[in-house]
């Protein structure tokens, strides 16, 4: 009993690092699937870095050619949203700033952002404290 | 455990790491544990904590007997370490805290990728008046303070 105990803890101690954003829609895009691909770049930045951002976690794809179906999933996660600011364009989805809740009391909040334009389509995945607002104004 | 001469079989292995973990096994057994999960046939995952775990222990009893300290007074504080040490050891992907991926190169330079996330972010959230004059909407819910 006490092998399996020690065994189950150490099997799981691992996932904590995967957690970042189970449960949402866009969470697969983030699993390493476009690390090798052409035309694509994947951003994943975490830690002291971002503190002046007051960010604890970013990813971000960029899609320079083909874009895979994210909208749906991007909708789908929207319907969580706190806050958020769109826009839209012959039907579809032209941009979209999303602030979901946390998913206990004690961690940040969570970021969807999305944009596309003629050359390229963005999906980055934020976690930290700053306000939507905020992080709009941030990086301008 | 009646074979005391012979290899150890996986399920026979399992056996013997219940009892070593109770601490009920000799040390002739301990050996024989350590001998097989040094084999081939120990690999493939499901004994790797063991491994860790009785690495672990091993020394930190070796260092013990030397300093004259009786092996299973430091046990647990042993196996709370070799927890640790396993984790570290666990096969996982490097995962630094800066890491790109630019079309199917990696770039692990902070400067770099911290200058990418700040031009990705600056065309995200540039909204020209174009993209103003359309359909565009705000809808607050619950406003973040």
């Amino acid at each position: 009993m006490k092998r399996f105990t020690l065994i189950t803890i150490v099997w799981l101690m691992p996932l904590i690092t995967v957690v970042a954003q189970s449960g949402l829609s866009i969470a697969p895009y983030f699993d390493g699937r476009y690390n090798k691909s052409k035309d694509v770049v994947s951003l994943n930045l975490k830690g002291s870095t971002l503190h002046p951002y007051h960010l604890m976690l970013y990813r971000s794809l960029t899609f320079k050619k083909s874009t895979p179906d994210i909208e749906h999933a991007i909708l789908n996660d929207a319907k969580l949203a706190i806050d958020k600011e769109t826009a839209h364009r012959d039907g579809r989805l032209l941009y979209g700033f999303y602030c979901l809740p946390p998913t206990s009391d004690k961690a940040p909040l969570r970021y969807i952002f999305y944009r596309r334009t003629a050359n390229q389509t963005i999906l980055a995945y934020l976690e930290g404290t700053a306000t939507l607002d905020a992080l709009k104004h941030m990086f301008k | 455990m009646n074979n005391k001469n012979t290899h150890l079989s996986r399920k026979e292995a399992e056996e013997l790491l219940n009892r070593y973990y109770d601490g009920l096994t000799s040390a002739e057994e301990e050996t024989r544990l350590r001998q097989f999960l040094a084999s081939e046939e120990a690999d493939g995952g499901m004994f790797d904590a063991d491994r860790a775990v009785m690495g672990m222990l091993l020394t930190r009893r070796q260092q013990q007997h030397a300093a004259g300290l009786p092996y299973f007074k430091i046990a647990g504080w042993a196996a709370a370490a070799s927890i640790v040490i396993a984790i570290g050891l666990w096969p996982q992907p490097h995962q630094p805290e800066c890491i790109a991926f630019i079309d199917g190169k990696q770039y692990t330079d902070q400067t770099l990728i911290l200058e990418k996330m700040r031009s990705t972010m600056n065309t995200i959230t540039s909204i020209d008046n174009a993209v103003g004059m359309e359909t565009q909407m705000k809808t607050i819910f619950n406003p973040q303070e």
